[in-house]
C-alpha cells in the first residue's frame, strides 16, 4: 500500500493530487509514517525474541483452532431503524378479539409478543367470558401453531389425483358457480356471525344447511313445539336457589360453560359473607353418566338415558303438569323426585331447570314447561331469538335433521360448499355422507385441517384461524364482538367470509366485509370511526345485545310417548375434544378428563356392576354390538356410572386429524345413526380378550386391599368436606389447625410481600381450564401417551379427583394441586446444588440453570407436584423421545412460536414446578416501578394487580392469589377463615402457602343422608377404585345392597 | 524350631490341598496358613506363582471374557442414557429414584468389608485378616468405583454433575451444605481416597517382590515404579508400619461414617420408610453383612482357581461366616425394630408403609429382602454351612440378593406410595436399568480379574509376619507341630 501511494505521487501520469505538503515533499516524517503501519504512540511490542514470537504465534493458532470447534449458527439481523409507534420489543400487547365455537361467540383478549399471539384470556367486559375462559379457549392458541394445519389449497386434477393449487386457480374454478349461488348447496358449521348472515343474502339461490354434531338444538326444537318458535333458553343460575341439571354438562362440556360456572359459583361464595349469613344454592342432577356436573351436585341420580325422560316426566307430573304416558318409576327414585319437587315448589321463580346437549327434545320440553310452571321464565330463564340462523323460524329443523336434508339436496346440486364441519367424520353413519361427497362433481371444503371431509372433496381451502382473520360473532344474549386478527395468516388461509365474498364475486377483504356489516347491522345508524374503534378496543359492540323474547303460555302439552330402553344403553358424551374438531390439539388430548382422569383415549364408561356381570374390567377391549354394527372400545369402570348405562365420548378415532389426533381412541360416530342420535337403547358387549392400557394420570397402579384401606382412611384428611347446615354452626368443618413449633430459624417477612394462594373447593368445579391456562402460560410440553402411562406428565397444576361411595350413591370431588410453596419446604433442604430455594417473598423458587437433576426434591415433596424432564420434551416429537437427541428430527418450529418468552423453556434433565407465575409478579413490579419511580421503594403491589394464570382463567373465581402481608388482601382474609386448611400441614408441618377452603355442599337434610353423615358417624370416604383386587365397598357397608330402598335413605345409617 | 525347607531351591509345585484348620483347641492357636505354604519362602513362591504363570487358568479367560461383555454393555447403556435422557429408565413420579440409587447403595455397602478387614481387624490385632485383606481391599475399591458411577450418571444433566463438588466458580455459588447428597459426595470420595491409599500402601512391599522377580524389562520398570523404591530396609519397615497403623486408624471411622452418611440420604428426608433414626447403624451393619458375603463369594473361586487354599483357609471362611451371622442378626433386629417403631410412633403414614412393604403392591420385594437377610443367614449357626464351600456360596449369594433388595425396598416401596394417594404409582424397570445393573457387575469383575492377574492377591509380607517362624519362641511353650507335617501326612 505504501508503494502504491508513493508510485501515485511520483511516477503517475495522471492528475496529481496530494494529501499533505509532507507527502509532496516526501519528508522523513512522511516516509516514516508510511513505513510504520501504526502512528507514533501506538504501543509497540519491543524486546520480543524470535522464539517468543513463534511461541505466541503457535499458541494463538492453537487457540484459534479450539475456538473454531464450535460452529455458530449464521444469523441475520434486521434491527428496527424506526420503531413503530406504541411498540416496545419484548413488551406484550393485548388485543380484544373473539371466537365462535358451535355458534357461541366468546369475547377474548389475546396477548401478543412481537407479533406472535401466545395466550388467550377471556374479555372482562364480555357477558359470556367476563375475563374467564374454558379449556377450549385456552387451548385454541395452540391450534394456530398446529404444524398439521393445512398449508395449501388442494384440488383434483383430471385423473382425480389431489394436487396443490393456488388461490387464483380456485377463484377461476369458483366462477363456474353462478354469482347468485344457484345450484350451490352449502353445509356450514353453526355460526351466528352477522357478516356471514349478510353474505348469505348475496347468494340468494344457494341452499344453506347447518350442522353441529353436538349442539343444544333439541332445546330449540322443544321451544318450537311449546311456543311455536325455535327460541334459545338462557338460564341465569345466579338468580336461582335451586338448580336442576338434566343430562347437562354445565361446567365442562357445554359451550356456555364459562357463564354457567360463574353463575353457579355466585350462589356458593360462602366466604363473601364471613358472618355466614349468606344462602347457598342447591344443585340437583339427573344424568345417564357420571359427569363433572354430577360431581358438583348436592343430590344426583344416575339413570339410564331412556329413564331420564321418566324421571323428568314424573317430576312434571308431581308438580301438576300434564300426565305422561309412562309413570313407571323405580321406587328408589320416587322419593328423590318428590323431594326435588318439594324443593322446586318452595322456590318458585327462584329455581331453574336446565337440560343439556344429551337430553332429547322431549326432555327439553319437560324442563321448559316446568320452568314455565314454576314461574321461572323471565326470572331465571330468558328466551332469545336467533335471526342469524340460516333456518327460518317456520321451517326450522334441528341439526340432527339438517344433515339429512343436505344429503338429499346434494344429489341434485351443481356444487357443494362445506364450511368447517367435518361431516365425513361426524355424520350419523346411516347417512353415508362420504358416498354423497364422493359423487359430487364440484365440492369445496373450507377447513383448518385437511381432514376426513377435505380428502373427499374436489377442493380443499385452508381456513384461517380466528387469530388470523376478521370476523364477528354473537354470544348468548346476542352481544356482538368483532374478531380482530393478531397475525397475518401463517399459511395464507382465508376466512369463511372471504370465501363467501369470492363466491359472490365481490372479493372483498375480511376487514371491509366486517366494517360494512357493522355499518349496516349492529352499528347501524351510529357507525363512526370512533364507535368502530371503540368496539374493537372494548371487544364488544355496546348496545348490541337483544332483549329477551316475551313468550306467552305454552301450547297444550301433548302427551309424549316414553322412549324405549334396553338393559344396556349407550349414551354419547362429549369431552374435552368437543365433537372431535380439537383432536389434534395436544394440550387437550393430554388434559386429564375431570372424571376419569384419562388422557389420550376415550373409554367405554361402565358401572362396576355391569362390568362384573360381564366379567370385564379396566383396559379390556370389548366389542360393542348394535344391530349389525360392531365397534371395539376399551373399558373404564367409572364409579357412579349408572347401572345399565354405558357412555362413550365422541371425537376420537380420527383418521385424518394430524400427528396428535390420528388413531387415538374409538370413533363413536360409527355407532351413531339418525335414529340413535343421542343414545342407543340396546347394545351388547363382548370381550375380545385384548387389552389397551388406558393412560389415566391418577390410577396408575392396581390397588390391593392394603392400599385401598389406607386410601379410605386418608382421603377425608386431604379433602375436608361438610354440609352447609354444619358450616353455619361450625365453619371449621373438621379442618385441623395446628400451631407447631419449629426448630428452624423461620423466614421473616417484615417488609415487602409474602405471596399466598387460596383455593375454594366449594366453587371449584374441576373444569380444568386452569390446567390448560397454566400449560399455555408456562410453556409446559405434552409428553404423549407412553409417558403418561409411565407417570411422567408435566402439568404443573393437576386436579385430583376423589370418589366417595356410600350405600347406592357415589360422589366425586376435585382438588387442584400445584406447588404449595411451603414455608418449611422439604424440597429446599435436600437439593445438593441449591437449585430450589426460598425467596424473600416466600416463593419456593426453581432455578433451572442450576438444576442438575438429582430429583431428590421430588422424592421429598409430599405433594408430588414437581415435574421432571425425563426427555427433551420441548424438542423432537412424542414418537422419537427414546432416540438420542443427536439422531432425531426436531419438532416443528411453528410450535415454538406459542412459547411465552417470559418463561424459560426447560431442557431435559431439570426439575420444574408451579412458580406462582413469578413472571407475572415481576411484571407487576416492573410496571409499578416504571409508573412510580419516585416512590418505588415504598410502593407495594396492590391487591388484585397480579393474577396467576390459573386464577385468571377460573370461571368461578375459586383461585385467589395475593400478598399475605397485606391484611386487606382477599387471600389474607380467606386464609383467616375457619374452613381454610393446608394440605398435610398438621402431619408434616410444611406450612403450605396455598390453602384450601373446605368443600361445602348444600344437601337436603333428609335425602342421601348416608353421604352426608357428620364426621363422627361417617365411615369416611371410600376410594372405590376400579381394579380387580378392590373389594366393592357396597358389599362391605351394605350387605343388603339391593333391598336398600329410597325410603330408608332418609334415615341416617348408624355406623356399622 | 524345626528346620525350614529352604534348601529346596526349585521345589516341585506343591498340591493345593484343603486342610481343615477350623478346630478349636484351647491349648493351641489354630494355624493361619496351612500345609506346605506355611513357610516364608513358600508364601512368596505360591503367591508369585499366580503372577508368574505364563498364562492364567482357562477359567480366568472365560470369566474375563464374560465380564468384558458386561462391561461393554454397561458402556453402551450409559452412552444411551447420556445421549437420550433419564427417561430411558423406568423412573416416574413419584419413583424418581430406583435402580440407580439402589445400585449405588448396594455397591457402597459391598465396599465396606475390605476396609473393615484391613483397618478395624488390624487395630484389633486379628491376625487371620492377613490371608484375605488384600483382595478384600481390592474388592472394596472396585465396589466403590461401581458405586461412584451411579450418582454420576443418574442425574438429569450428568455433564454438570461436578457442580456437586464445592468448586470455586465465577457465580460465587456453593453447593447446599444442608443436603445429604452433598454429604455423600464428601463421604464417598473420602472413603474412596483413603481406601485406595491404604490398599496401595499395603501393597508396596509385595510390589517390590514382584519387581525383584520380574523377568522382563517392562515388568521390572512398571513394578519398579509402583514399588516406590522399596528396598525392605529396617528404616523402610519402621516407617511403613507406622504409616500403616495411622492409616488404619484413619480408615476405621470412615468404615462407620460412609454408610451412615449414605443412610442420611434417606433418614433426613420425610418419606415414610426413609425417615427414621435407626438407619445409620442399620446401614453400617447391613453394609458389613453384604460386604463379607461378597468377600466369600469372591474368595471361594479365587482360592480354588489360583491355588490359595492354604492362605485363605477354611478357618477364614468360617470366621467370615460368623461375622455374617452377627451382622445378619443386627440387620434382622433392625427390621423388626422398624415394624415396632412404625406401630409405636402412631404415625399412620409409617404404619401404612410397613404394612404395604410386606403385604402391598410390591410385597414380593419385601419378602425377598426379609427372607434372604433375616432368615437365610441363620443357617450359619450350623458349622457345616460355614465350612461347606457350596453352602457358603449359595448363602452368600442369597445374602447379596437380599441386600440389593433391601435397598430396592427402602427406596422404591417407600416412594411408590407416600402421602397423596392420587400420586401413587408403581415402578417397573426397563431393560436399560437391568442391563446397567448387570453391566456394573461386568465392571467390577473386569477390575477384579485384572487385579488377580497383575497384582499380589495375598499380602505376602503380612502373611510372613504371622507365620510361626516370624514369632520364634525359643524353647518356650509346647512344641509346635509344623504344618508341613500335617500336609505331608495327608499326601
Amino acid at each position: 500500500m505504501a508503494n502504491k501511494l508513493t508510485n501515485g505521487t511520483t511516477h503517475g501520469t495522471g492528475k496529481k493530487y496530494f494529501r499533505s505538503l509532507d507527502e509532496v515533499a516526501q519528508t522523513p516524517r512522511f516516509k516514516e509514517f508510511l513505513e510504520r503501519e501504526f502512528p507514533v504512540g501506538a504501543s509497540e511490542w519491543l524486546g520480543a525474541s524470535r522464539r517468543t514470537v513463534l511461541k505466541i504465534l503457535g499458541a494463538s493458532a492453537a487457540l484459534a483452532g479450539l475456538a473454531s470447534c464450535r460452529r455458530w449458527p449464521a444469523e441475520q439481523l434486521a434491527p428496527y431503524a424506526h420503531r413503530p409507534a406504541n411498540r416496545s420489543d419484548g413488551v406484550p400487547v393485548h388485543y380484544a378479539t373473539a371466537t365462535e365455537i358451535g355458534g357461541v361467540g366468546i369475547g377474548l383478549v389475546a396477548k401478543s409478543y412481537d407479533g406472535r399471539p401466545t395466550k388467550i384470556e377471556g374479555n372482562v367486559n364480555h357477558p359470556l367470558s367476563a375475563g374467564a375462559s374454558s379449556t377450549l379457549i385456552q387451548a385454541s392458541v395452540l391450534d394456530l401453531y398446529d404444524p398439521d394445519r393445512s398449508r395449501n389449497l388442494y384440488s383434483h386434477d383430471k385423473s382425480g389425483k389431489s394436487i396443490i393449487a393456488t388461490w387464483d386457480e380456485f377463484i377461476q374454478a369458483s366462477e363456474k358457480i353462478p354469482a347468485d349461488g344457484n345450484g350451490l348447496v352449502v353445509l356450514s358449521e353453526a355460526s351466528r356471525s352477522p357478516s356471514i348472515a349478510a353474505l348469505r343474502k348475496k347468494l340468494p339461490q344457494a341452499k344453506w344447511f347447518e350442522y353441529e354434531a353436538v349442539s343444544t338444538d333439541a332445546q330449540r326444537a322443544a321451544a318450537k313445539k311449546l311456543y311455536g318458535r325455535p327460541l334459545r333458553a338462557v338460564p341465569s343460575i345466579d338468580k336461582a336457589q335451586v338448580v336442576v341439571a338434566v343430562e347437562a354438562d354445565l361446567f365442562a362440556g357445554d359451550l356456555d360453560c364459562i357463564k354457567y360456572s360463574r353463575d353457579f359459583a355466585a350462589g356458593r361464595k360462602l366466604h363473601a359473607s364471613p358472618d355466614r349469613s349468606s344462602t347457598m344454592n342447591r344443585l340437583w342432577c339427573i344424568e345417564s353418566t357420571f359427569s363433572n356436573t354430577g360431581a358438583n351436585a348436592d343430590h344426583r341420580r344416575g339413570v339410564k338415558p331412556s329413564e331420564v325422560f321418566t324421571v323428568a316426566g314424573a317430576l312434571l307430573q308431581t308438580l301438576g303438569g300434564t300426565p305422561l304416558e309412562s309413570t313407571k318409576l323405580d321406587p328408589s327414585l320416587r322419593d328423590f323426585v318428590q323431594k326435588l319437587a318439594a324443593d322446586l315448589e318452595a322456590h318458585k321463580g327462584q329455581s331453574v331447570l336446565i337440560a343439556g346437549a344429551r337430553a332429547s327434545a322431549d326432555v327439553h320440553a319437560i324442563t321448559a314447561s316446568l320452568n314455565e310452571l314454576l314461574g321461572n321464565v323471565g326470572k331465571t330463564v330468558h328466551y332469545y331469538a336467533d335471526p342469524e340462523d340460516p333456518r327460518s323460524d317456520t321451517d326450522w329443523t334441528p341439526h340432527s335433521q339438517q344433515l339429512q336434508a343436505f344429503n338429499d339436496a346434494a344429489t341434485t346440486a351443481d356444487a357443494l360448499l362445506i364450511i368447517g364441519a367435518n361431516i365425513a367424520y361426524t355424520a350419523p353413519s346411516d347417512l353415508k355422507i362420504p358416498e354423497t361427497l364422493a359423487k359430487a362433481k364440484l365440492s369445496i371444503h373450507l377447513g383448518t385441517h385437511r381432514d376426513e371431509t377435505a380428502r373427499l372433496c374436489t377442493w380443499h381451502l385452508p381456513q384461517a384461524h380466528y387469530l388470523e382473520a376478521w370476523g364477528d360473532v354473537r354470544t348468548f344474549d346476542s352481544t356482538v364482538s368483532i374478531t380482530q386478527p393478531l397475525i397475518e395468516p401463517i399459511f395464507g388461509a382465508k376466512s369463511t367470509i372471504e370465501i363467501l365474498s369470492i363466491l359472490s364475486r365481490e372479493k372483498k377483504s375480511g376487514y371491509d366485509i366486517v366494517r360494512e356489516t357493522a355499518a349496516a347491522d349492529y352499528l347501524a345508524g351510529r357507525f363512526s370511526e370512533w364507535n368502530w374503534k371503540k368496539s374493537l378496543f372494548d371487544g364488544l359492540v355496546a348496545g348490541s345485545a337483544r332483549a329477551p323474547e316475551t313468550i306467552g303460555k305454552s301450547d297444550a302439552f301433548t302427551i309424549l310417548p316414553a322412549p324405549s330402553g334396553g338393559d344396556l344403553e349407550l349414551t354419547f358424551i362429549t369431552d374435552k375434544l368437543h365433537d372431535g374438531r380439537y383432536a389434534n390439539n395436544g394440550w387437550l388430548m393430554e388434559l386429564p378428563d375431570p372424571m376419569t382422569r384419562l388422557t389420550w383415549d376415550n373409554a367405554l364408561l361402565i358401572s362396576e356392576a355391569d362390568a362384573k356381570k360381564r366379567g370385564i374390567w379396566n383396559n379390556e377391549i370389548v366389542t360393542i354390538t348394535v344391530g349389525s354394527t360392531n365397534l371395539d372400545a376399551t373399558i373404564f369402570v367409572l364409579p357412579g356410572q349408572p347401572v345399565g348405562s354405558v357412555a362413550l365420548a365422541l371425537g376420537y378415532g380420527r383418521t385424518s386429524a394430524g400427528s396428535v389426533g390420528n388413531a387415538v381412541g374409538t370413533n363413536a360416530y360409527l355407532l351413531r345413526t339418525s335414529s340413535n342420535y343421542l343414545y342407543i337403547p340396546q347394545v351388547t358387549l363382548a370381550s375380545t380378550g385384548r387389552k389397551n392400557d388406558l393412560a389415566s394420570v391418577q390410577d396408575h397402579n392396581v390397588i390391593d386391599a392394603v392400599g385401598a384401606k389406607r386410601k379410605k382412611a386418608l382421603i377425608p384428611e386431604l379433602v375436608v368436606e361438610g354440609t352447609f347446615a354444619d358450616y353455619v354452626h361450625k365453619p371449621a368443618l373438621g379442618t385441623r389447625k395446628v400451631v407447631s413449633l419449629s426448630m428452624f430459624n423461620e423466614h421473616k417477612y417484615d417488609q415487602g410481600h409474602k405471596w399466598g394462594l387460596a383455593i375454594d373447593l366449594t366453587t371449584c368445579t374441576g373444569c380444568s381450564a386452569c390446567v390448560i391456562a397454566c400449560q399455555a402460560e408456562n410453556n409446559i410440553p405434552i409428553v404423549g401417551k407412553r409417558q403418561v402411562l409411565g407417570g411422567r406428565e408435566m402439568h404443573w397444576l393437576r386436579i385430583d379427583r376423589y370418589f366417595k361411595h356410600e350405600g347406592d350413591h357415589t360422589q366425586a370431588l376435585h382438588q387442584p394441586v400445584m406447588c404449595f410453596h411451603c414455608e418449611n419446604a422439604p424440597c429446599e433442604e435436600v437439593c445438593p446444588v441449591a437449585a430450589t430455594t426460598h425467596s424473600d417473598e416466600g416463593l419456593n423458587m426453581m432455578t433451572y440453570n442450576r438444576c442438575i437433576g438429582t430429583r431428590y426434591c421430588s422424592n421429598n415433596c409430599p405433594y408430588k407436584v414437581r415435574r421432571f424432564n425425563f426427555f427433551d420434551f420441548n424438542s423432537g416429537t412424542i414418537e422419537n423421545q427414546y432416540i438420542p437427541n443427536l439422531l432425531r428430527a426436531e419438532k416443528s418450529e411453528l410450535i415454538h412460536m406459542q412459547k411465552n418468552p417470559e418463561v424459560t423453556v426447560r431442557s431435559r434433565g431439570v426439575m420444574e414446578k408451579c412458580s406462582y407465575c413469578v413472571q407475572r409478579i415481576e411484571g407487576a413490579r416492573i410496571k409499578l416501578r416504571a409508573e412510580n419511580r419516585a416512590t418505588a421503594n415504598d410502593a407495594r403491589i396492590a391487591d388484585g394487580s397480579i393474577q396467576t394464570a390459573c386464577q385468571q382463567s377460573c370461571p368461578t373465581g375459586a383461585i385467589v392469589f395475593g400478598d399475605l402481608n397485606d391484611p386487606h388482601a382477599r387471600v389474607t382474609k380467606l386464609h383467616a377463615l375457619a374452613q381454610s386448611y393446608g394440605l398435610l400441614d398438621p402431619e408434616l408441618n410444611t406450612k403450605p402457602r396455598t390453602q384450601f377452603l373446605a368443600k361445602v355442599r348444600n344437601p337436603l337434610p333428609d335425602l342421601d343422608a348416608e353421604l352426608y353423615r357428620s364426621e363422627d358417624e361417617a365411615e369416611g370416604f371410600y376410594w372405590q377404585h376400579t381394579e380387580h383386587s378392590a373389594t366393592p365397598p357396597a358389599e362391605h357397608s351394605h350387605p343388603d345392597d339391593h333391598s336398600h330402598s329410597a325410603s330408608s335413605a332418609s334415615t341416617p345409617h348408624s355406623a356399622h | 524350631m524345626t528346620a525350614l525347607p529352604l534348601d529346596k531351591l526349585t521345589p516341585p509345585r506343591p498340591r493345593d490341598v484343603e486342610i481343615d484348620n477350623t478346630g478349636n483347641d484351647p491349648a493351641q492357636r489354630a494355624v493361619l496358613v496351612t500345609g506346605s505354604a506355611g513357610s516364608i519362602h513358600q508364601v512368596t513362591e505360591r503367591v508369585c506363582a499366580v503372577w508368574e504363570a505364563p498364562k492364567p487358568p482357562r477359567a480366568w479367560y472365560i470369566a474375563f471374557g464374560i465380564a468384558n461383555v458386561f462391561l461393554m454393555i454397561l458402556g453402551a447403556m450409559i452412552g444411551y442414557l447420556l445421549f437420550t435422557g433419564v427417561g430411558v429408565w423406568g423412573l416416574n413420579r413419584p419413583n424418581m429414584w430406583a435402580f440407580d440409587i439402589t445400585n449405588f447403595v448396594f455397591w457402597v455397602g459391598i465396599g465396606h468389608a475390605g476396609t473393615l478387614i484391613s483397618a478395624i481387624l488390624f487395630l484389633f490385632r486379628q491376625k487371620w485378616r492377613t490371608g484375605i485383606n488384600r483382595f478384600a481391599e481390592a474388592m472394596t475399591i472396585f465396589a466403590v468405583v461401581c458405586a461412584g458411577t451411579f450418582p454420576g450418571i443418574h442425574v438429569g444433566r450428568a455433564w454438570l454433575a461436578y457442580w456437586l463438588a464445592p468448586l470455586p466458580n465465577q457465580m460465587g455459588m456453593w453447593p447446599n451444605f444442608f443436603s445429604p447428597l452433598l454429604w455423600d459426595v464428601f463421604a464417598v470420595s473420602t472413603y474412596a481416597n483413603v481406601s485406595i491409599l491404604f490398599w496401595y500402601m499395603g501393597m508396596v512391599p509385595d510390589l517390590a517382590t514382584f519387581r525383584d522377580r520380574a523377568k522382563t524389562k517392562l515388568k521390572f520398570m512398571i513394578y519398579g515404579l509402583l514399588s516406590l523404591g522399596w528396598r525392605g530396609s529396617n528404616r523402610h519397615w519402621h516407617i511403613y508400619e507406622k504409616a500403616y497403623l495411622l492409616l488404619a486408624a484413619l480408615a476405621t471411622p470412615l468404615v462407620l461414617s460412609v454408610h451412615s452418611v449414605v443412610s442420611f440420604d434417606f433418614a433426613v428426608s420425610q418419606v415414610p420408610g426413609w425417615h427414621t433414626t435407626i438407619f445409620p447403624p442399620y446401614f453400617v451393619a447391613g453394609a458389613i453383612f453384604s460386604g463379607f458375603a461378597m468377600v466369600i463369594t469372591l474368595a471361594i473361586p479365587a482360592r480354588n482357581l489360583f491355588g490359595l487354599k492354604q492362605f485363605i483357609t477354611l478357618r477364614h471362611l468360617d470366621n467370615m461366616a460368623k461375622i455374617i451371622l452377627v451382622t445378619g442378626c443386627m440387620v434382622s433386629y433392625a427390621y423388626l425394630l422398624e415394624f415396632f417403631i412404625a406401630w409405636y410412633s402412631g404415625s399412620p403414614f409409617e404404619q401404612f408403609h410397613f404394612m404395604n412393604r410386606e403385604f402391598g403392591n410390591m410385597w414380593w420385594a419385601g419378602w425377598i429382602m426379609f427372607s434372604c437377610n433375616a432368615i437365610v443367614p441363620h443357617l450359619f449357626w450350623f458349622k457345616w454351612c460355614r465350612q461347606n464351600q457350596f453352602a457358603l456360596m449359595v448363602i452368600c449369594l442369597l445374602v447379596n440378593v437380599g441386600m440389593w433388595f433391601e435397598r430396592f425396598v427402602i427406596i422404591v416401596v417407600g416412594l411408590t406410595r407416600d402421602f397423596l394417594p392420587s400420586s401413587w404409582h408403581n415402578y417397573m424397570p426397563t431393560y436399560v436399568e437391568i442391563l446397567t445393573l448387570a453391566g456394573s457387575f461386568g465392571l467390577f469383575f473386569t477390575l477384579f480379574l485384572l487385579f488377580c492377574r497383575f497384582l499380589p492377591m495375598v499380602a505376602m509380607a503380612e502373611i510372613k509376619a504371622v507365620l510361626p517362624e516370624a514369632n520364634p519362641h525359643h524353647h518356650h511353650g509346647p512344641p509346635q507341630s509344623h504344618p508341613e507335617d500335617l500336609a505331608v501326612s495327608q499326601h
